[in-house]
Order: C-alpha cells, then structure tokens, then sequence
C-alpha cells in the first residue's frame, strides 16, 4: 500500500470539513449576493442539500470499491485505457482546483493584510507546510485538522457572536422580492465548493470504517451548510446590499467588530482561520494529486513525488493570472460549468456503469 | 536529508567489538572456572582485579579446610560481615560435620544450608559471576579443595537519604523523592503498590560500569507490547557506560531528531506509580534519581502529580493556566513583534500610543530588541543555575537594574520589549518538562514574526503542530488524547474531573485494562438515593 495510514470517521468529516469551509466562507457570501440579494441564505440552505446528493453518489461509489481509490478502480469499470484517462482526468483537476485555492489564499494575504510582501512568500511558506504535512502521511495530516478544525470553527462562532450588536434583521427582507428564481441562480456558483467532497473518491480506502463513508460525508457537508448559513447570515444582516461588492466579506465582518474599545479588530483571528485552514485545505487536495499520480504510475512510495508536485503547483498559481481581477473572473465564469462535472457528474455516471456491469470490487 | 548524512557520519564510527557486559572478559581464556586450589584461585582473582588497593582477602581455617574471604572495602555491610560471616564460619561451624545436619556434598553447600545467616547466597562456579557478586557489593567465600565457590550480597555503602525532590517540588501531595541507589528506589516503589503483579525486571547495560537497570511495570495494565519494546530498545544499547537515566533515554527515545522530549522522566516516586497504574513502563537507572517513563505524551507536561491532590476544580483551573504559560511563553515575543512591525493598527488607540511613545528613539528594530533581550535573559537564567549561591545576589542585581532598568532609562530598549521578555521568561518557568523545546520555538517564532508578521508566526505554528502530529512515544500518537481524538481521555487533559468521574484508565495507554474503579458514583449525604444506587458513567 501506498499509504498505510487509517482514518477514523470523525477525521474524515473533519477533514471533509476542511477542505470545503475555508475558503467557501470567505468568497461565497459577496458572490451568492449577487445572484440571489437578501435570499442568498436559502440558496445555501438548497446548495447543502447538493452537496449531500453529490456526497452520496461519491459515497456510494467509493463504497462499492472499499479498498481502492478511484484511479485504482476507474480501470475495472470502463477498461484499462479509458480508466487511466480518468485517473489523470483526476489528478488533473485536483492540481488545477488547487493552484485556484493557492493563489487565493496568497491574493487575500497580500491584498488585505500585507500588501508589501511578494506574493511568493506566502505561497512558498504555505506550500512548504503543506509538503511537510503530506510526507508525513494522511494520518498527521488527519491529526493535525483535528486540532486545527475546532480553532477554525471556533474563532468563526466567535466572530459572529462578537457582531451581533451591529446586526440588523430587516435587512433580510423583503424575503423572496423577485421569486425563487434568483435563489436557483445562486445554488450554481457554491455548488462547485459543495461538492468538492470529491476528495472522498480518494480518501475513502483509507477509513478504518469505509462503510460508514456515506454519513461521515453527510455530517461533513451539513456542518459547513450550517457554517456558510451563520457568516452568510451575519454578512447579510450587518452590511445588506453592500454585501455584493465586498470580496472577503468575513474579512470586513471583523473588521466592524468592537467591544468595550478593547478588542477593536479581529483581523489576526481572520487570518488564523485563513492560514490554518486554507493549509489543511491545500494540503487535501495536494495529498489526492500526489497519491493519485503514483498510483497512475504504479510507484511504491509516493514521498518522490510531493517535491516535485509543489513546486509544480507554486510555479502554476503564479504564472496562470496576472491579477486579482482575471483569477476571480475564471473562478465565477469557468470553473463551475467544467469543474462540476467533475466532482459530481463523473461519479454518477460510473455509478450507474458500476451497477449495470453489477461490480464490485470489495473482495480483491 | 540531515539525517541521512547524520546516519552517514555515525556508520563511519568503527565498530564496537566486544558486545557482552559482564566481568567475565577480564578472565584469561581457559581458566574461567574455580581450579579448586584456593591459592591458585586466590592469585587468579588478585591478578584480574590487579591487585586493587580495596580488595581484601582474609584466609581463614573452617574447621580442618583452608577457607577464604574475598569482598572490596566500603561497599559491604562489616557487622553483617563479623557476625553473621565471619563468627558462624569460625566458632559455629561444628555442625558443619554433624552429620545429622548435613545435606549437599560438597563443602559450600553444608556451609549455605547450615553456617550462614545471610538470606542472599548463591553457589557460584565461574570466576566471571564470582568477580560479580565481589563487585556488586558481595562476598565471596572460596574453600579449598572445593570447585564451588558462595557469593553473598551484603551492600552497604554511603548513600543520600531520601529527601524532598529540588525540580518537582509540592504544595500538597508526598514530599520523598528518588535516590541514587537503584534498591531504595524500588523499595519506595513496591511500598506505594502492593501488588503481586508489578514487575521489576533487571537490566544490565553499559559495558564498563555494568549499570543494573530496572524495567518495572504492572502485568494486566501494561500493555505487553510495549514492555517488550522497551527491553528490546534496552538490549541495543552498546555503550561503555551509563552514569544517568539520561544515557539510556537518548537511545530509547522514538524520536532522536526532535526537539520534543518523547520519554518523560520523574524523581517522584509518587509520579512512577500513577504512570504504571496507567498502564506505563517505568525504567529505573541505579545511580541516578530520575526514573523514565513511556510512553510519554505532550499532554503530560501540563500535568502536575498535585493537580490529582488537589481538589478537582482548582486542579482543573491551573492545568488552563499552564497551557496559557505554554502559549504565551512561546509566542508572546513573536506576536510583539508581528504586532509592532507590522499591524500595530489592530491594538486599541491608546494602547497604540503609548507603545509607540516609549518605542520612539529606540535604536533596534521590536525584532531585535525581543532577541536581543531573549538571548541575555537565557544567559541570565543559566548564570542562575550554575553559580554558587552568595553570588546570586549580585547576578539578579546586575540583571534586574542594570539590564532592565538601565537599558529602557538609557532608550537602548523599550520597555514593552523587558516587559515582553520577563513575562516570556516568567512563563517558561511554569511546563519544566518542554523548557527544551520552549527556547527554540520562542526563538523561531520570533524570526518568522520579524521576516512575515502574523502569517510567518501562524505559518510557524503550523509547522510546530504537524511535527508535533507526527510524533510517536512508542507507538502512541505524542497529540492524543487530542488527536487522535479520544473523548473519555479528554476528561482528564485541559480539566481534572473528580476522581470518582474517572473510572477509566486513559485509553490511549491503558486499553487493555480499561476500568481502574468499579461503579463509581459522586459522594452523597446518607440516605440519598444516588448512594444506593451505586452506578456512574465512568
């Protein structure tokens, strides 16, 4: 085995967790604003309840190959060529989602707390944590999410709980002003993060309980719906209709916050939660490119690889976009519609292969 | 990759050549056992122990056949020698012939069974055990004509009494600690548990000194891996020779690279039985106080033995602040200088002002400053630990006014930076058991701060925490019980619930054994139902 480690169930929510909450809460609220106004928080509410469907059939999926990952399955389902392109299909996404991740978190970084400081520096910083976390193997990187999870969740609650006095619930009316359409147009966009539980496809092998992998991803998606409900509410309430031009509304969220003129600005907290999380949100998708790659190419060891792979995805962020304005354009414009088969369509679709050849992989 | 080359380095040493610890290897080939001419095997002994100033050998008649004693001066018992060796061998020994008395043929067997008065007697035949028993504090009884020699342990020697231990000192709780003799030690150990199930297993490493080392656990709670572990990793040991626990602990540790201890250690013995009840391993070391524990988790270090003394709440109180001491020992100097060099606009306008008045005029930048005044206050403290005593005053004179007084009153320092640094220092004081690790993290910390701000200090405390994940002490997961997460475990780390809500042994460790109380149930006045009930949830 290329990775001997297991996981428990809760590390794997936790980790699901992880890869879907940092960013989502700090660019979803501005750009659901958009489409949907004041009613942004039921497209959340609906795009959750995606996300458990998506997180289902990738569920089911994986659990009818409990031993394999999806490029180590792909080929028993649709033939040895077929099945290696979609392992590369794969690894290709998970390199490419995550440059977009990478240079966002730099882009945040650099725009709203550091504007002096190359760009570079906090890629390489956090691309070397994240290296350092996946040679240790899925386990440490399970472990130390266990810690960092409940600091993230911890300073979000905090954060909204510290703004309540500058909340104002009229601002959320008039509900449902120009029908239920805008707020359909909203489930698009989130969707992408929702059903970014596509980690599973290459995670689930490695939970002590793979059978269990359908409720850890349920709880794992209903705790970031619940999540991305409270700062999408609090956003909504504390700067209504500004909401849609704001880039990192949590951001500005604690910015507003002041108490007793002691505690002024959260924004350390801010960039805890970012740093902290967007790590461990790296560090997943990196772990399933690397694992994946060297299980295309039938390696024994996947340590080779992570070098090589992050200064791949370091040299990718950088180069892809010239600015802000063009990786936020690709991100709204031409991620979802590509990146959304991906995650959810092609599971579904080898599900339905998988149930018409009648395959099951569990005993080999 | 250091490591690698690190391993390189240590392959090139020449190899060891003599594996076995034992006195034996100074005994010419071919004249390993007793000969049976007692002068022949008295010179044998004298030319391999050459000719020591302390040994003594007294010639002696036991009734009609040349007998000898063989010890080393200061290490045995003389009263025990005179009365109950040396008297009986001489003017008791009529039974030696009676033949109503007598059972065993040869000479040394009649002498063990009816002469001596002595409860430790072996028959030996090796010259190599009989060089054992004289130096590890015995007597050796050789008789003519006999091929059987006696050797008696009768230790006594100067020793420490037990006194209060100096680095783990208690409000409430026992105030004996270790000593340096490895007996006493166990003494103290078997009189806290009574239980025919605690094992002490002897050891012996080091090739010269033929260190004796204990391996003591309970059977039942232990989990046996482990054990075996820790006496395969003992049995590695090559070394010529071991002086201090702390020897043995560099190659017993999981982790030799790490700045974070992985083997604990204690001189109370207190401390070692609630480790072994646990479900631990303890490694005594004769000639030294500190006993090691495996494994040995982080959490440990923010446990003092008083906090399960004391009663519950104010126990749980000061576990939060000592990790409190941890954080801020640790990152207080980095978050000074994340703050003043680059986001002073997040502290509150006044604060900001007064911060950047006494900052005005001062030479360094804050990162220098913090560094600057890190390093003396180490040097300071180490000055502390080393100098005899009168001259303390003049160091914490020299320290206190001149460093810190004169440097702020003279604008070569700020003074948030002394305040920053004696807080820091203060603060390091509180987790004894990580001040190792505290120094480098505070000082790494500090210069991811300088180059980055709050993102390198956060980048660095990521780092911290993935190696910290990484870590294991023998198998167990160094983070647990909080990652691998574990909520029983949980009751007793940031908190200490009463003892009567901690019915299980800590998981992590102690699984195969997992309750250490029968039904539990918090105490209630008489004729509450809860008392009759006699169940908790453990």
């Amino acid at each position: 085995m290329l990775e001997d480690g297991k996981i428990s169930g809760r590390q794997a929510a936790f980790l699901i967790i992880s890869t879907i909450l940092p960013t989502s809460i700090m660019l979803l609220p501005g750009i659901i604003y958009q489409e949907a106004a004041q009613d942004s928080w039921m497209s959340i509410i609906l795009v959750t309840f995606f996300g458990m469907a998506a997180g289902l059939v990738i569920a089911a999926l994986g659990m009818r190959f409990p031993d394999k990952t999806i490029v180590q399955y792909a080929g028993l389902l649709t033939g040895r060529v077929l099945g290696k392109a979609i392992g590369l299909l794969y690894i290709v996404f998970f390199i490419y989602i995550n440059t977009f991740v990478i240079r966002q978190f730099g882009e945040l970084l650099v725009t709203m707390f550091m504007p002096e400081t190359p760009l570079l520096v906090f890629l390489i910083g956090l691309m070397m944590a994240s290296a350092y976390s996946i040679r240790c193997g899925l386990e440490v990187l399970a472990r130390v999410n266990e810690i960092v999870l409940p600091v993230v969740l911890g300073l979000l609650l905090l954060i909204v709980l510290l703004i309540i006095p500058e909340m104002q619930a009229q601002k959320l009316t008039p509900v449902l002003e120009k029908g239920i359409v805008p707020v359909l147009r909203g489930i698009y966009y989130p969707a992408l993060f929702f059903a970014e539980t596509a980690v599973m496809l290459m995670i689930i092998p490695f939970l002590n309980r793979p059978r269990k992998a359908g409720g850890i991803i349920l709880k794992g998606i209903v705790t970031v719906g619940l999540f991305q409900l409270l700062t999408m509410l609090a956003t909504i309430m504390v700067f209504g209709p500004r909401t849609a031009r704001i880039q990192f509304p949590v951001l500005i969220l604690a910015r507003q916050i002041s108490i007793a003129e002691l505690i002024e600005r959260a924004e350390p907290f801010v960039m805890l939660i970012w740093v902290l999380g967007g790590f461990v949100k790296v560090a997943v998708f990196y772990y399933c490119a690397v694992l994946g790659t060297a299980q295309l190419l039938n390696l024994k060891d996947y340590k080779s690889l992570v070098l090589p792979t992050g200064v791949l995805l370091t040299v990718l962020s950088v180069l892809l976009w010239g600015d802000v304005l063009e990786l936020t354009r690709q991100i709204t414009k031409l991620l979802p519609p590509v990146f959304i088969p991906i995650e959810a369509g092609l599971p579904l679709l080898l599900l339905v292969l998988a149930r018409l050849r009648g395959n099951r992989g569990g005993g080999r | 990759m250091s490591r690698s080359i690190f391993r390189k380095l240590l392959s090139m040493k020449p190899k060891p050549d003599n594996k076995r610890v034992s006195p034996a290897r100074a005994v010419p080939a071919g004249r390993d056992k007793l000969s049976g001419e007692l002068a022949a095997d008295l010179d044998m002994l004298r030319n391999v122990l050459g000719n020591s100033m302390d040994l003594v050998i007294r010639e002696f008649m036991l009734c009609d056949t040349r007998a000898a004693l063989v010890y080393i001066n200061g290490i045995i018992d003389k009263e025990a020698l005179r009365e109950n060796v040396l008297r009986a061998l001489m003017v008791d020994t009529k039974m030696v012939n009676t033949p109503g008395y007598s059972s065993g043929n040869s000479l040394a067997a009649r002498v063990k069974e009816n002469v001596l008065s002595i409860a430790n007697v072996k028959e030996a035949v090796e010259i190599g055990s009989i060089l054992e028993g004289i130096l590890g504090a015995g007597i050796a009884l050789l008789f003519e004509g006999d091929h059987t020699a006696l050797t008696l342990k009768l230790p006594a020697f100067e020793t420490r009494s037990v006194g209060e231990p100096q680095t783990e000192s208690v409000v409430r709780g026992p105030r004996e600690g270790f000593v340096e003799y490895l007996y006493t030690n166990l003494s103290m150990l078997r009189r806290k548990i009574k239980s025919p199930d605690l094992r002490l297993e002897r050891m012996q490493v080091g090739r010269v000194t033929g260190t004796d080392v204990c391996v003591a656990y309970i059977k039942g709670i232990a989990n046996p891996k482990i054990v075996e572990e820790v006496k395969k990793r003992l049995e590695r040991i090559e070394l010529d020779g071991v002086l201090e626990s702390g020897y043995i602990e560099e190659f017993i540790e999981d982790a030799p690279f790490s700045i974070f201890p992985t083997v604990g250690n204690t001189e109370k013995p207190d401390r070692v039985a609630a480790q072994l009840l646990e479900g631990r391993v303890a490694i005594f070391t004769d000639g030294t106080p500190f006993v090691l524990t495996v494994p040995y988790l982080f959490l440990e270090s923010v446990q003092a033995s008083e906090d399960y003394y004391s009663r519950h709440f104010s126990s749980s109180l000061f576990r939060s602040l000592r990790i409190l001491a941890l954080i801020l020992t640790t990152e207080l100097p980095a978050l000074y200088v994340a703050i003043s060099s680059f986001n002073p606009e997040i502290l509150p306008t006044p604060l900001l002002l007064t911060m950047a008045s006494s900052r005005e005029g001062v030479p360094l930048p804050a990162i220098g400053e913090v560094l600057v005044m890190g390093v003396i206050f180490e040097v300071l403290r180490e000055a502390g630990v080393r100098l005899p005593r009168p001259v303390g005053q003049a160091v914490s004179i020299v320290g206190a006014l001149v460093l810190g007084d004169a440097a702020v009153s003279a604008g070569l320092v700020s003074a948030p930076a002394v305040i920053v640094t004696a807080l820091t220092g203060i603060a390091s004081f509180v987790v004894p058991s990580q001040s190792d690790a505290q120094i480098f993290i505070r000082f790494c910390f500090t210069i991811m701060a300088g180059f980055a701000g709050f993102f390198g200090l956060f980048l660095g405390f990521a780092l911290i925490l993935i190696h910290l994940a990484s870590l294991r002490s023998y198998g167990t997961p160094y983070l647990s019980p909080l990652a691998p997460f574990s909520k029983g475990d949980l009751r007793d780390t940031f908190t200490r619930f009463p003892w009567w809500a901690m019915g299980g042994r800590p998981r992590v460790i102690g699984w195969r054994n997992p309750r250490r109380a029968g039904n539990v149930s918090p105490p209630a006045p008489p004729g509450d139902k809860r008392n009759s009930r006699g169940e908790g949830d453990g």
